[in-house]
């Protein structure tokens, strides 16, 4: 038994290389869409939301990472899980925002870098907090829910309010919207260091 | 006797049976079909409490917007919904223990899918009796249509199934986000491809917007939806679980039939809505005012709005006959009322959101146009400043801008005294408007009338 074998183990558990080799992937998607003159939109004057569905889609691969097939046998173990959790959230958000970032900054679109990585850092820590409360495997459900609404309830909503809830439409230059954002990261990274995911067995 | 004493057994008691709760007992209440419908219907609220000035208060707008929120965001959840679902015994890896269950394929696809479109279905319906309450306390005329909703959850069904089937397909973990984020692409971006899919559009059954709200669809209209959507995905469940697949032929016949004449048709299922179309008038007022049929309630209070003005133009001649807010086929002797239209901006929750702008935009329909091809009326200074006095007697602009601190506040000098000299002299002109008594001022209002539509700035009376 080597060193190595306790972090292997851990990562084949979690579905490591799998959440690893997604988020360059989504940002291809993403690199060839924003390439694209119309950025991607089947009408021109009205593009795909992909600051919305790139971030939903890099978090429910992160969140989905976040499962653990043996929970109770996990809690047994000597060692604090906190660490590993924290790691694996940071390890795997960085990934994502990094391909992300430097996907949408390859393109034509109006989609900026720095929204592209607040709203992939947001949306994971809205999914890291859903697979605390509902658990890991579905943590998608509540942040597409949400993403969907606001997308469509923002198209008319104004006010210092709108630049909280729906934080993921707003422009580079809303403070609110970043400390929204780093709030959604913060709680979520927290929240499932300290708790882990809820078990599920659906 | 044989004086043999028997002892007669008392009866045997059978253990009450154990009580058998049905299977989809269970798929209800636990599982993901209750985040499921947690999801749709915290999601509908949300999007109904942040635009509540855009549809509280008028029928047609509430039910474009619930329905616009089935299609867009419950559609997609419910489908991702009913993939993660369809996937489970890809996760549990019970397909082949399944594959032995006295229950048919087709039974326990049913079990296991529509206890999430059942939830799916409450949110919506939950988040849709409050909306049609919310609504209902500031309508005067109309009712809701109860073919939207029933449509609506045929809709959300169907997906939930189409969903289930595809889950049951195809083992990929992320399939489920996928398929949302897929159904939220074509369910949202479709109807908005009129340049280049001007027929598939209708394939989506979403109303065009803001035509559900002043428009009624044609009485097959909800057939043909209901024919499409549900034929697709009854189509996709026998396909999936017959025992004669071919069986699957019939639905999906019923569902290309009804999208090829939902494609043919298009806009052509939707008329323009009769209570539109008529006016409700008060004609105790010169210019009489009239508003549309679906807003009564909001003569009173227009009538109201506009009480200055008509007291203003009282014994002045060459009038338009009538304010009115129709938007098609006004008689030209009338004036335009600002649109009530769309709801939430001049209207809200059944009042007017800002009575003086709208009396403003009102008495400048009575007003030469700007934009009716007469330059010289605009290169005429003096008849501007008549035009302006006019507009300023009747209904000042609430929202005017402020040219002359705009000025000041860029260090434009030249404009401040070029903006100082032009307010003297309109002072000048409006002040003799005020000055006049109202006999005079009634005629040469009566003379100012007879010139709105002239091109020839010499037939203005002069101030």
């Amino acid at each position: 038994m080597t060193a190595l074998n306790g972090p292997l183990l851990y990562a084949r558990s979690r579905g490591l290389p799998g959440a690893i080799a997604a988020p360059p992937a989504i940002a291809l998607l993403l690199a060839w869409s924003a390439s694209r003159p119309d950025g991607g939109s089947w009408d021109p004057g009205f593009g795909l939301p992909m600051e919305a569905i790139c971030p939903m889609l890099a978090a429910a691969v992160i969140g989905t990472s976040l499962y653990a097939y043996a929970d109770e046998l996990d809690r047994t173990a000597v060692r604090a899980w906190w660490p590993r959790r924290l790691t694996h959230l940071l390890a795997l958000t960085a990934l994502a925002a990094t391909a992300l970032a430097l996907a949408a900054a390859s393109g034509t679109t109006g989609t900026g870098a720095s929204v592209m990585a607040r709203n992939t850092v947001g949306t994971v820590g809205a999914t890291a907090i859903s697979a605390v409360l509902v658990g890991a495997r579905l943590s998608w459900l509540p942040v597409t829910a949400y993403l969907g609404t606001a997308f469509i309830a923002a198209r008319t909503a104004g006010g210092t309010g709108a630049t909280v809830w729906a934080w993921p439409v707003q422009p580079d230059r809303a403070t609110a919207a970043w400390v929204t954002a780093a709030a959604l990261f913060a709680a979520g990274a927290a929240l499932h260091a300290y708790r882990g995911p809820r078990p599920d067995h659906l | 006797m044989s004086g043999v004493r028997t002892e007669s057994r008392p009866p045997a008691v059978e253990p009450p049976a154990p009580r058998r709760a049905h299977p989809a007992r269970g798929e209800l209440l636990r599982g993901s079909a209750p985040w499921a419908g947690a999801a749709a219907l915290t999601g509908l609220a949300f999007l109904l409490v942040t635009e509540a000035d855009s549809w509280q208060g008028s029928w047609g707008e509430t039910q474009a917007m619930l329905q616009l929120a089935a299609i867009v965001i419950i559609g997609p959840l419910a489908g991702a919904a009913g993939c993660w679902q369809g996937q489970r015994e890809h996760r549990r890896r019970t397909h082949d223990l399944l594959a032995g269950a006295v229950r048919g394929p087709l039974a326990r696809l049913l079990t296991a899918a529509l206890p999430t479109a059942l939830w799916a279905t409450a949110g919506y319906l939950t988040a849709t009796a409050a909306a049609l309450l919310a609504t209902w306390p500031y309508t005067s005329a109309g009712t809701p249509r109860l073919t939207v909703p029933l449509t609506d959850v045929v809709f959300i069904v169907s997906m939930t199934l189409i969903g289930h089937v595809t889950g049951a397909l195809v083992r990929w973990r992320l399939l489920a986000p996928a398929f949302a984020a897929g159904a939220y692409v074509v369910l949202w971006l479709l109807p908005n491809t009129a340049r280049e899919t001007p027929a598939a559009r209708h394939l989506v059954p979403v109303a065009p917007e803001h035509l559900l709200a002043e428009s009624v669809p044609v009485w097959w209209q909800p057939l043909a939806t209901t024919g499409w959507t549900g034929g697709l995905a009854a189509a996709a469940v026998l396909a999936y679980t017959a025992r004669r697949r071919w069986t699957a032929l019939l639905p999906l016949a019923v569902a290309l039939t009804a999208g090829a004449l939902l494609m043919q048709n298009g806009e052509r299922m939707y008329r323009p809505d009769p209570l539109t179309q008529r006016q409700i008038c008060d004609e105790s007022v010169r210019p009489a005012i009239c508003v549309r049929a679906d807003y009564p309630g909001l003569l009173p209070q227009i009538k109201n709005a506009l009480t200055d003005i008509n007291a203003r133009l009282e014994g002045v001649e060459n009038l338009p006959a009538r304010f009115t807010d129709l938007d098609w086929g006004p008689k030209s002797a009338d004036a335009h009322l600002p649109s009530l239209t769309p709801y939430g901006q001049s209207v809200v929750r059944g009042r007017l959101a800002d009575p003086e702008r709208y009396a403003w935009e009102a008495a400048m329909a009575l007003l030469p146009s700007m934009d009716g091809g007469c330059d010289a009326r605009l290169e005429d200074n003096r008849v501007s400043r008549i035009d302006t006095a006019v507009e300023e007697w009747l209904a000042p602009d609430p929202w005017e801008f402020d040219e002359l601190s705009h000025a000041r506040a860029v260090g434009d000098t030249e404009r401040v005294a070029s903006i100082k000299a032009e307010q003297k002299a309109l002072d000048a002109v409006s002040g003799r408007l005020r000055a006049m008594d109202q006999g005079e001022r009634r005629q040469w209002l009566s003379d100012y009338f007879a010139t709105v539509g002239t091109c020839d700035m010499d037939e203005v009376p002069a101030l």
